[in-house]
């Protein structure tokens, strides 16, 4: 029988007495270690190739653990075989008892996982290369950016100094759209810091209310269309990172702008309760469809307008958003028709 | 009398971002010494400026190392640094630099000109 199960099982799989002495082998083991059953049957494992199978911590698995618990797994070795090179292997093992006797039999399974190693090292090399790469980009991308905007600056300065108001909103209007350029930039690197666990959390006690009331009175600046209207309850004093949560419910706004061109309210909303602090930003635009509020918090999700146009954005916003929260031990949600317009929330915990 | 027009130390490896921030200083009334290279600092603090204003990551001598220097002398400690940087974090790094203030890239003209006025008023 144990021969039958050996010769079945396609990964190389040897079959060895109490004594640890080879029994049988597959075709496979055969194939992979490049050996003939000739000088492997009835050999001692460890005398087998250049005694590759020696080694102390394997001694240690056959000799002790599986006698004990009656397996091992997932144990990986690496060796320079003499017939096919510098291998990485990993060994799982079984013992069976079998006949009437019960005699055991040890059923040793090899991998060669030299090959998927590799490509996981290059993926994970490719992988930091492309965020370091992004990180880079990002930088590069702002130092222009700066100087463009000062000059910018500048020029709306003396055209406003001379009275040329019309050149001087012109100038203003480039000044905007350099912002949202900046903003892009800023995703993109927050991304890419997320992505490789870098992304730093400066944390401290701050007033929420406080907060809340500066981004409103910013946000109703760049907005002519909606007002901004505060529904507050009491303030409380939260700990975290201030301009990241800033970030959020910047984002919050933004998006409740962009996606409600057709309306003039959005509002403010937030709670409080003995567990922690609850804020939600409610418009009146289009809504969004229930099975696009379960992808709305992945990476690269963009809503797309009834009449088949995607909205503008690179679909980053919600997702840092999202990532923010959760490393603030918060909670993230949207409540959304279509049609009627959305509401999105995050609490968070007072004690982190 | 006229007062002396208050002189500030630019150090900033983009040529672009030291012209335009020249000409926005000097548009408003500061005299400005711009530097290029970070390890020209030490020389050019002979001039005795009233602010130095840093670029986090100058080649050379970098800002922090620089405001570091500057604040552990006891001829230069009391001339008010203020630091600029595109990175996100700058708020930490310009506090473990023990600077006196911060400004990100890209900054807005008028949040600018109010700290350098705050710390030369």
């Amino acid at each position: 029988m144990s021969e039958a199960i050996v010769k079945t099982v396609r990964v190389p799989l040897i079959a060895l007495d109490s004594n640890l002495r080879v029994k049988t082998a597959n075709r496979s083991f055969y194939e992979t270690f490049k050996v003939r059953p000739k000088e492997t049957e009835n050999k001692l494992l460890y005398d087998l190739g250049n005694r590759q199978w020696d080694i102390p911590k394997l001694r240690t698995l056959l000799g002790e653990i599986l006698p004990h618990k009656n397996m091992f797994e997932d144990f990986v070795v690496e060796h320079d075989f003499e017939t096919i090179g510098q291998k990485i292997m990993i060994l799982n093992a079984r013992i069976l008892q079998q006949g009437p006797e019960k005699k055991p039999l040890i059923l040793l399974s090899i991998e060669d996982i030299t090959e998927r190693k590799k490509a996981e090292e290059e993926r994970r090399w490719l992988e930091r290369q492309k965020d370091e790469f992004i990180g880079i980009a990002s930088h590069e991308l702002k130092t222009p950016v700066t100087s463009i905007k000062a000059y910018t600056q500048i020029l709306q300065h003396r055209f406003q100094k001379a009275g040329d108001m019309k050149s001087a909103e012109m100038v203003g209007k480039m000044d905007a759209q350099i912002d949202k350029l900046t903003s892009l930039i800023g995703d993109l690197l927050d991304v890419t810091k997320i992505e490789g666990g870098k992304l730093q959390y400066h944390e401290g006690p701050f007033d929420f209310n406080e907060l809340i009331g500066e981004i409103v009175e910013e946000m109703q600046r760049l907005t002519t269309k909606h007002t901004l209207v505060q529904q507050l309850t009491k303030s409380r004093t939260i700990t975290g990172d201030r301009d990241r949560i800033g970030q959020v419910i910047t984002n919050f706004l933004s998006n409740a702008i962009k996606y409600s061109l057709h309306a003039d309210t959005i509002i403010i909303k937030t709670k409080t309760d003995k567990e922690g602090v609850t804020l939600c930003v409610q418009d009146f635009g289009c809504g969004i469809s229930k099975s696009d509020q379960e992808k709305l918090f992945k990476r690269f999700s963009r809503i797309i307008a009834s009449d088949q146009k995607a909205y503008p954005g690179m679909g980053l916003g919600l997702y840092i958003t999202s990532e923010i929260i959760k490393r603030h031990n918060g909670k993230i949600w949207v409540e959304s028709e279509k049609g009627k317009g959305s509401t999105f929330c995050f609490s968070l915990p007072l004690k982190q | 009398m006229i007062s002396r027009k208050k002189k500030i130390i630019l150090a900033e490896d983009n040529l672009a971002i030291v012209d335009a921030l020249t000409i926005m200083l000097e548009e408003f009334g500061y005299e400005v010494i711009p530097i290029v290279d970070g390890n020209t600092v030490k020389d050019k603090l002979k001039e005795k400026p009233d602010l130095v204003l840093f670029d986090l990551w100058m080649p050379g001598w970098n800002g922090r190392d620089a405001c570091r220097h500057l604040k552990s002398n006891e001829d230069t400690k009391d001339i008010p640094v203020i630091i600029i940087s595109a990175d996100r974090d700058i708020a930490q790094l310009a506090k473990e630099a023990g600077t006196d203030d911060f400004i990100a890239k890209p900054f807005q003209i008028e949040d600018l000109l109010a700290k350098v006025e705050k710390y030369l008023d």
